[in-house]
């Protein structure tokens, strides 16, 4: 019961893991997207159209093709909401909070217009495919079973936030984004280009974000539900991890197991469903409590970037 | 070094921007009115893709449905302008108070409880009274407790305020399931025999027996803050801290104070929608009671500028897209009635994109006579 | 009015024309940057010096005009562009990552080249100029000069030609500023062009080949320093002659009104501001305030009027004031006119209308719950007309007016409230000469009604000749109290630095009024001394 209470935190923790990660790369360069849930919505959106082309483009499509189809149109409907709130808040200065606001009505809505009248029998066999991918749990005993007995996207969410915590803090251009976010003015003086590295990490976190909505539907819920599915309050629970998170991507995945873990928990605990109602509040109550700790406790290290939610106009005196 | 420059390519920008200084408002307004009308352009042509049907015939359903029930299109542009009302004191002091929905769900959810466990056992009067009350204090309670933390320890409000949604959606769908004992997800409509604990005008015509007390009372909250806000001492006071904390308390403001009273004068406009919505028009909660309408408000008083006209007009304009998808929807049977989020999103893009016009100026680049000669 | 037919030039400005809200910053202007010569850039605040030189460092792009670099038309759209072009600017308001060590932000920006590389060439720099820098320092944990240094090398290592400097001394004391000097002409005569920005004349003469003058955005003419002196720069920069004598009114000073002791103060990042400072202000008195950037005035001036927390004793005509509120002080008739860097951020709501503005201070006087605007809009309109203040209307947002304006709203409101008491920071930063007059009259008129004032200065020359006395710190410590007419500005410059300690030369305990309200014993109650004494 313990390894797959285990297992089932994990795989829920990937979905906020996902929207956690993008969004930490988006606040890194400075901009407060709170159009997260919305791009995850248009991901899941993308991905579930990306499975149904691919079976109508090929009649019984192996498993690279499912693979790369969810992942590419996913960040590419993810990247066309991340480019929507990049122009406006970037190119257009327009107020980022306001404009998030709008992204997610804008994308939740999407995703359910055209989500209920996408008639898309084959998915939850495309995330039987996708889910056994790279599962090697039953093979290698209880290791096996807590540590690789996942979809692939599990592992992918992973890697990615190990790679972008080395990127951001060891290599140049990690330094220049982190530069962007801290202080735009110092940045743009030393001839890095501000526009450049918001649009390319808005975009890239854009993409990470709606690999979240994607895994949600594709793998975590087995293909079924989708449309009234609780992606939305999952992006909010993305946005408050990266408080959670203190901006380190490793920091993610740890608070991803802990959200996770109070997420499933209730299921695991003998008690009647009407009391079990009462834990759903559990995840946002955390959340609060350490947003009410961190703001009293917090030191220096554990701050926002600098010009986090203000946009930069190189004229503005 | 010299050859250096000699042979940097010249890349000259197309576009430069300069801040502008201000447009005629007859020029802003038509902009964003041109805006608005693209954007609906826009989305009635990606509905006729999505529906198969032709776009003028989608935007016919869509205006006569609207107006097929004047009075409901009223209703929720009143019910919207609330919300937005509701915000406003908050936000002049840059406040971010995302929790509306959730301070309306449990107020609505306080008086819903009385009206379930005492509706038998007391005199009407006193009952509503005891819910007026009761549904007051929970919404203070939702605001204000996100208040105290900004005041003494500035704990982010945007989240905090995000959160308390949630966890009010989560408090309604347990209490509900308490109510119906765990047999289904909501009691249902909560003293729908007796009637106990509801307002109603039975000698007004069906359509607004409902709506009238809810538009009546928002519109008188709507003229109470307007008023609050520009010409009492405490809006000044709200004013001044949304400006520069600093010289608020240089004036000595006791600017924590400011910060608490404020919300709960947001709580208290919550409490009483939700209240409202209790006694007048649902006689139950549900979790999708408020739908996006919190955010809604944010998005209306922002771009209204706080304008409590302007904010009315967009309210109704609103609640005119959702009407009328919401009959788009039916007629089609499309399932949820999403494309209004979506209408809505792209009339909001439209329109942020065209406050940059009105912000900004772009000239295009002009050779200087000194550059075309040389070349 | 200078030949230098034979020179190449560096940088050639033609017609350059940039302006802002509807106000020209810049109109039309033309100036030239020879090869191997120091150029200074002279004139006032708000002159348009800064917005000049941003354009040849890419942050702003000019309207109309041209800009050509060794002689070849350039287009400047971006600091990268800048750098290609081999200029360099060091800003005036540091641009360093404070969170970033210093080797970060030199990093900033370079793309292809290797760490240990950079590295190699900051090396060389800092080897040929004689600079000391410990790379893996935070930018936070640095003093003044150490961050300057830093953003010189930051841009020379960009291969830079061509460097520009904007108001570098402005923070720094004038021992350091002899250091910065030194390495200038060394860089001059290494073949670099340098323009430096300043509105201090000295500095002009000191360091300069050539000199240009520019006056409310426009070009008005350019001198060889050799071939100039002081007096003409000043006539030219100013636009008609004016008195550089500054007024100072002699009052006879009455008893302390507020007296300060053992006072400590933090800055926001948790470091001492302000360390056991004892000091008095007389009614008819005015008590000027020297110290290079940063020591301290600003939090000190905070704490005065209730808006910092402090440890120490602060009494008001004898009576303590430890703890009061800002409006319980302020209701004492201790008022504070203070511009900070930003201009607007204590004492003014930017967004607001001037009218709102007017009734910030007593916007409760009234009875009922309504603000009286009226009363407000005709306080407003009658400063307006008073002080003479550019508006459109009493109804303009306070941040739509330029500075000196801005500092007449203030200063104007302060002085209406009747104060016994008057804290001023800066009164006069931005302002051009007649607003600076206009205020330093407004001052003396206080002064003449017996108010006390403290006075927080920039410019020693105007403390030295407005003030009665000058106290001195650095480093948030008192080194000193002087009667202007006693002293010299060499020896306030060393005070500032710290080489010169009046109390512990002369092991005088300064700012302590020997007419003190309160007696001793008083004192010794009021900061629980008694207790000690009695258990010797």
């Amino acid at each position: 019961m313990l390894v797959s209470l285990i297992t089932n935190s994990v795989a829920m923790a990937i979905v906020f893991l996902f929207g956690c990660l993008g969004e930490t790369i988006t606040e890194r360069v400075g901009n407060l997207n709170l159009g997260i849930p919305g791009i995850m919505c248009l991901g899941a959106l993308g991905g579930v159209i990306g499975v149904d082309l691919t079976y109508i483009i090929f009649n019984n499509p192996g498993w690279f093709a499912l693979m790369f189809d969810a992942i590419f149109f996913s960040a590419l409907f993810a990247c066309i909401g991340g480019a929507i709130y990049a122009f406006l808040t970037v190119s257009l200065q327009a107020n980022q909070n306001v404009t998030g606001l709008v992204l997610t009505t804008f994308g939740v809505g999407l995703m359910k217009f055209i989500g209920t009248n996408l008639n898309s029998p084959n998915l939850s066999a495309a995330s039987k495919i996708m889910k056994s991918l790279f599962n090697v749990g039953d093979k290698l005993g209880w290791f096996g079973r807590i540590f690789l007995n996942y979809g692939f996207l599990v592992y992918f969410a992973i890697i990615l936030a190990i790679f972008a915590s080395i990127f951001i803090k060891r290599t140049r251009i990690g330094l220049f984004l982190r530069a962007v976010g801290e202080s735009p003015k110092t940045a743009d003086a030393q001839g890095i280009s501000i526009t450049k590295y918001k649009y390319t990490f808005i975009l890239i976190g854009s993409a990470i974000a709606g690999l979240g909505g994607m895994y949600y539907v594709m793998d975590y819920s087995g293909g079924t539900t989708f449309t009234d599915g609780p992606i939305e309050a999952f992006g909010w629970l993305a946005v408050a991890l990266v408080i959670f998170s203190v901006w380190k991507p490793t920091m993610g995945i740890l608070g991803a197991f802990c959200f996770g873990l109070l997420y499933i928990l209730p299921m695991y605990i003998n008690i009647n469903p009407i009391q079990l109602k009462f834990f759903d509040i559990f995840p946002y109550l955390t959340t609060v409590i350490v947003l009410i700790f961190t703001s009293i406790f917090g030191g220096k290290s554990i701050q926002p970037p600098g010009s986090l939610g203000v946009n930069y106009y190189r004229e503005d005196r | 070094m010299e050859n250096n420059i000699t042979s940097i390519k010249r890349h000259e920008p197309l576009f430069k921007i300069f801040k502008r200084n201000d447009m005629p408002k007859w020029k802003a307004l038509l902009i964003r009115v041109c805006a608005t009308l693209g954007a609906i352009i826009f989305s009635m042509i990606l509905a006729s893709i999505i529906i198969g049907k032709n776009p003028f015939e989608i935007f016919g359903t869509m205006v006569s449905g609207a107006f097929d029930l004047p009075w409901r299109l009223i209703y929720d542009g009143v019910v919207l302008l609330g919300f937005g009302i509701a915000i406003v004191p908050a936000f002049k002091m840059r406040f971010w108070n995302m929790g509306a929905n959730g301070q309306v769900l449990v107020g609505c959810l306080a008086a819903c409880l009385v009206m379930f466990y005492f509706g038998n056992k007391m005199n009407n009067v006193i009952l509503i009274i005891i819910m007026f009350i009761v549904s007051l204090i929970a919404s203070i309670i939702w605001a204000v407790v996100p208040a105290i933390f900004k005041a003494f320890f500035n704990t982010n409000e945007t989240l905090f305020t995000l959160m308390m949604n949630y966890i009010a959606i989560g408090l309604v769908a347990y209490c509900n399931f308490v109510m119906a004992k765990g047999m289904r997800e909501t009691p249902g409509i909560i003293n729908n025999l007796t009637e106990k604990g509801w307002i109603t005008f039975h000698f007004l015509p069906p359509t607004i027996k409902s709506y009238i007390l809810p538009i009546i009372v928002i519109i008188l909250i709507t003229v109470f803050i307007y008023i609050y806000i520009t010409k009492t001492k405490q809006g000044f006071e709200v004013s001044v801290l949304g400006d520069s904390e600093k010289t608020a308390r240089y004036a000595g403001m006791n600017t924590k104070w400011i910060m608490i009273r404020t919300l709960i004068i947001s709580g208290i406009i919550c409490g009483i929608i939700g209240f409202l919505f209790a006694t007048c028009v649902h006689h139950c909660v549900t979790v999708n009671l408020c739908g996006g309408k919190g955010f809604s408000g944010i998005l209306i008083a922002w771009l209204s500028n706080f304008n409590p006209l302007i904010m009315a007009g967009v309210s109704l304009f609103m609640s005119f897209i959702d009407n009328g998808t919401s009959s788009v929807t039916a007629t089609y049977s499309l399932g949820s009635n999403a494309l209004s989020s979506v209408i809505i999103g792209l009339i909001f893009f439209a329109i942020l994109i065209s406050e940059f016009f009105i912000r900004y100026r772009v000239v295009r680049r002009q050779r200087t006579t000194k550059e075309a000669k040389e070349c | 009015m200078t030949e230098n037919v034979n020179r190449e030039k560096a940088i050639e400005l033609v017609n350059i024309t940039k302006h802002f809200k509807g106000v020209y910053a810049n109109k039309n202007i033309n100036i030239s940057l020879y090869k191997g010569e120091i150029l200074a850039i002279l004139g006032e605040n708000g002159s348009g010096k800064t917005t000049l030189m941003n354009m040849l460092a890419g942050i702003y792009q000019p309207e109309e005009g041209e800009i050509y670099v060794n002689g070849n038309l350039a287009s400047i759209s971006s600091p990268n562009d800048s750098f290609n072009y081999g200029i360099g600017m060091v800003h005036q308001h540091y641009k360093l990552v404070d969170i970033f060590t210093a080797e970060e932000n030199i990093l900033l920006g370079f793309r292809k080249e290797s760490k240990s590389e950079v590295i190699a060439r900051v090396n060389d720099i800092v080897n040929k100029y004689g600079f000391k820098i410990n790379l893996k320092k935070k930018i936070h944990n640095m003093s003044i000069s150490e961050k300057q240094t830093i953003e010189i090398v930051k841009v020379l290592v960009r291969n830079v030609n061509i460097l520009i400097l904007d108001e570098p001394t402005a923070v720094l004391t004038p021992q350091e500023t002899d250091v910065l000097f030194d390495v200038l002409r060394k860089m001059r005569n290494d073949g670099k062009s340098i323009i430096i920005i300043t509105h201090k004349l000295n500095e002009v003469m000191a360091i300069s080949d050539r000199v240009a003058i520019l006056r409310k955005g426009e070009y008005i003419t350019s001198f060889e320093t050799a071939k100039t002196n002081e007096r003409e720069l000043t006539d030219y920069m100013v636009g008609k002659k004016v008195d550089l004598k500054l007024e100072r009114l002699k009052i006879l000073a009455s008893p302390p009104v507020l007296e300060i002791r053992q006072l400590n103060i933090m800055k926001d990042d948790g470091t001492v501001a302000i360390e056991n400072l004892d000091f008095f202000l007389r009614g008819g008195q005015i008590l000027g305030v020297a110290g290079i950037a940063g020591c301290g005035q600003k939090e000190m001036c905070e704490a005065l009027v209730g808006l910092r927390p402090y440890k120490g004793y602060i009494t008001h005509n004898g009576k303590s004031i430890v703890g009061y509120s800002p409006e319980q002080i302020r209701n004492l008739g201790i008022y504070m006119s203070f511009i900070p860097e930003d201009r607007l951020g204590i004492g003014l709501a930017p967004s607001l209308s001037i009218t709102d503005n007017m009734m910030l201070k007593d916007y409760k006087d009234n009875k009922g719950i309504f603000v009286d605007r009226e009363k407000a809009r005709a306080k407003a309109e009658n400063l307006i007309e008073r002080y003479n203040v550019v508006t459109p209307s009493t109804e303009t947002p306070v941040k739509n007016l330029s500075g000196g304006n801005v500092q007449k709203i203030l200063v104007g409101r302060e002085i209406g409230l009747n104060p016994n008491v008057l804290i001023t920071a800066y009164p006069v930063r931005g302002l051009d000469i007649n607003s600076s007059y206009m205020i330093y009259d407004i001052l003396n008129q206080e002064k003449a009604k017996n108010t006390a004032i403290l006075f927080i200065g920039e410019d020693l020359d105007v403390l030295m000749t407005f003030c009665d006395k000058i106290m001195v710190l650095c480093h948030g410590k008192n080194m000193g109290v002087v009667h202007t007419k006693n002293t010299t500005k060499e020896e306030i410059g060393l005070m500032m630095t710290g080489s010169k300690d009046l109390s512990i030369e002369l092991g005088k305990t300064y700012g302590i009024a020997s007419d003190s309200l309160l007696s001793e014993e008083e004192w010794n109650v009021l900061m629980g001394k008694e207790v000690i004494d009695n258990g010797k």
